[in-house]
């Protein structure tokens, strides 16, 4: 626990909430700077209780309350709430009020049930006590591809975008800065490398394509990627699997895990190092893949980029970024922001409606064509 | 503040000031009228800026408990307790038990059961220390009911149809009463928008129904709807916000809606009928009643639908005698209580 400033009342405090599968991140930004910051772990057992994420709300939100009165914050000194935003409708990229049509999704999960789904919620709940806003920032969602695309070769499947759109916009506007740059005027490659592995092509601030994170792109340390598709179906077919064990092969269970039985890629160079020549040969086989996928959304800017970003947590792993520096580097210059900082990103995102350098979007914004019809253009 | 000058104009008999230093009880017991019986009054608790808030409301509340009373052919007096706390205060057993003595001090005088504030659970504490409780136990469906009836009287009396189907009602407090109310109307297909200053009881009502729309609570009342139904603090029908209304109808289980009793008048002057809040939210009253002590639930029920009645009544006899309906309920239960009283005083 990070515990720096408990006291005192300020107009940009803001409270932050990053629902997970197994805990609840929070933190208080003072501004632009992070005053605490901590973490409520849940146990299986404590969520076993609840059949549907969203039931867990009430839980979730009475440990917030509670974590927030035994460090002294009053909650009367909040300006804002700001929570991860979840799987919900397609949607541009940006700082959204809370609103009751996202809240109406939350509950619907028709996209899939997943824990960040509370976080508008818990951000709508504990702000409509306070009579103080709450806002999501650029939620898994986010959903700004060109029409083209789109494609996938069949009208039945379009190609969509889900992906690590927190990390990768605020990853963006990090680069853009360090160019010296506004990133609405610069074309990005960033892979975000995690568990999950997120590919985006950034044409001045807006993801015209992307590999999307859960079944599309390279395998990654948990899961499978991109399969042969009709592989794949005879896999399903094959009656030796049900749905939900396919499903967990695929995500959860593929990857280096399938292959090597961690999704440690730190375990799994200790190994290379010690010798073991099949880590070598899969590892090598991912940064292929991350790199293809790379060239992939470099063709997609029709090869005009500024650079190419590596960010997420496997980017702080020295042997996997150097062999896709290498690797890559024909494309021109590779940016390695390591690790992801969800809570501050939510917070940034948060803090510039406050400060009025942008407008709150009202969700969902219409993607008209194929493409997010607004996006960037909205900052002031 | 004048108190007793306050006691004489509203002809209350009683007040009683009640205080537990090692507890923090601080509680004002009003005994507005016991010609009819014993007094029967809800008790409240709520955090009060002044002591002379907390006295207002006993005041006021305990008349009102007369005037339902009155309004149900119950042989019940008006009383109701108030108990002040202060920012944070934890209220335990101890403080409720230290509420049940001084009740029990009265010796039967005051017969307290829960309102605003405090809960059943609360008073399974009050009731060890005295038996001048009522329990009240799944009140709050009769009183829903009684409020969808009512509403459904006040409905008939404009449209000549009691149906709710696609009326839009906007529910300001979804609480325990007001949730249920949304559950009935919900059965009535009403469209339904609720607002409460606790997100908690909104979703709890939109998990359950996810078509009700949401709104924040100061835009509930200028909300075009065709009922407005108030069910969360008292006196929000006033100067500031019979101007901005726009429903057609007012009604709703809060007590102690009107800021003073010409609001009634204000409201009819701008077209809106007001179902009295002691006679729609009366239903409760069935509770208490010994006649029904031991009958079954459906019972109840169906004497909260007697609600309809009562209201159905009074709306007509308002709208021959171009009044308010608040006038002639007043009047009846003030007619009711000064016959009675002349009984009263027969030695025998």
């Amino acid at each position: 626990m990070v515990a720096k400033k408990t006291e005192g009342a300020a107009s940009e405090r803001i409270l932050v909430l990053n629902p997970g599968s197994t805990s609840t991140k929070l933190a208080v930004f003072d501004g632009a700077e992070c005053a605490f910051e901590d973490k409520i772990s849940h146990t299986p057992l404590d969520l076993s209780r609840f059949e549907r994420v969203w039931d867990q709300y009430e839980y979730r939100k009475a440990m917030i309350l509670e974590f927030l009165d035994d460090r002294g914050i009053a909650l009367n000194t909040l300006a804002a709430v700001v929570g991860r935003g979840g799987i919900f409708a397609p949607t541009v990229g940006g700082t959204y009020a809370v609103n009751q049509r996202m809240i109406d999704d939350a509950r619907a999960a028709e996209r899939g049930e997943h824990a960040s789904n509370l976080g508008a919620v818990l951000a709508y709940g504990i702000a409509w006590d306070l009579g103080i806003p709450a806002f999501i920032v650029d939620p898994p969602c986010v959903d700004e591809l060109d029409s083209i695309a789109r494609y996938s070769g069949l009208p039945e499947i379009p190609r969509t975008s889900l992906v690590h759109a927190l990390n990768v916009k605020a990853t963006a506007r990090i680069v853009a800065e360090k160019l010296g740059r506004d990133h609405r005027d610069i074309n990005l490659v960033i892979a975000h490398l995690g568990g999950g592995i997120s590919v985006c092509a950034l044409k001045k601030g807006r993801m015209v394509d992307v590999s999307n994170g859960f079944s599309a792109g390279p395998f990654t340390p948990e899961r499978a990627g991109a399969v042969q598709t009709v592989d794949l179906v005879n896999m399903c077919f094959s009656g030796d699997y049900t749905r939900d064990e396919i499903e967990d092969k695929l995500v959860g269970g593929g990857g280096l895990v399938a292959y090597l039985g961690t999704t440690d890629a730190e375990v799994v160079v200790a190994r290379i190092k010690s010798g073991d020549e099949e880590a070598a040969r899969v590892i090598a086989a991912m940064v292929h893949q991350i790199a293809k996928e790379i060239g992939a959304m470099a063709a997609a800017l029709d090869g005009e980029l500024d650079a190419v970003v590596l960010t997420g947590g496997l980017a702080n792993n020295e042997y996997v970024i150097e062999k896709l520096r290498t690797k890559i580097a024909f494309l021109g210059g590779v940016v390695v922001v390591p690790g992801e900082d969800e809570l501050k990103a939510l917070a940034l995102g948060c803090l510039r409606v406050l400060r009025e350098e942008e407008t709150a979007k009202t969700y969902p914004q219409t993607v008209e064509g194929g493409s997010a019809s607004r996006t960037e253009t909205e900052e002031k | 503040m004048r108190i007793f000058d306050r006691m004489k104009k509203r002809g209350h008999e009683q007040l009683i000031f009640c205080l537990n230093k090692p507890t923090g009880l601080r509680a004002v017991i009003a005994i507005h009228d016991t010609t009819l019986g014993t007094s029967v009054g809800g008790t409240r608790l709520m955090e009060y800026e002044r002591e002379e808030d907390a006295v207002v409301d006993a005041l006021r509340l305990s008349e009102i408990s007369t005037f339902q009373s009155a309004s149900f052919d119950s042989d019940m007096g008006g009383g109701a307790a108030v108990l002040m706390t202060e920012e944070g205060q934890e209220t335990d057993e101890a403080y409720f038990r230290a509420f049940g003595r001084f009740v029990e001090g009265l010796k039967g005088l005051f017969v307290a059961y829960p309102a605003l504030g405090t809960t059943d659970r609360d008073f399974r504490y009050v009731r060890r220390e005295t038996s001048s409780i009522v329990p009240m136990e799944g009140s709050h469906e009769i009183t829903a009911v009684g409020v969808l009836w009512g509403m459904k009287a006040c409905v008939r009396e404009l449209t000549g149809n009691k149906s709710l189907k696609g009326l839009h009602v906007a529910v300001q407090g979804v609480g325990d009463v007001g949730q249920l109310l949304v559950d009935e109307l919900a059965r009535e297909e009403a469209r339904i928008t609720v607002t409460d200053i606790r997100y908690d009881a909104l979703k709890v009502v939109q998990d359950r129904h996810p078509d009700v729309k949401i709104v924040r609570p100061e835009e509930i009342l200028g909300l075009d709807c065709f009922v407005l139904s108030p069910c969360a603090v008292g006196r929000v029908l006033n100067d500031e916000t019979i101007p901005k209304l726009k429903c057609k109808v007012v009604a709703g289980a809060a007590s102690d809606l009107l800021e003073e009793p010409r609001h009634a008048d204000a409201l009819k002057e701008r077209g809106i009928l007001y179902a009295p809040d002691f006679v729609i939210g009366g239903a409760e009253l069935y509770q208490t009643e010994p006649e029904f002590a031991d009958a079954p639930r459906e019972r109840l029920f169906e004497e909260a639908r007697r609600v309809y009645d009562v209201v159905a009544e009074i709306v007509t006899r308002a709208e021959k005698e171009g009044t308010t309906p608040y006038r002639i309920a007043v009047a009846a239960a003030a007619r009711r209580v000064g016959r009675i009283r002349m009984v009263r005083n027969i030695m025998c």
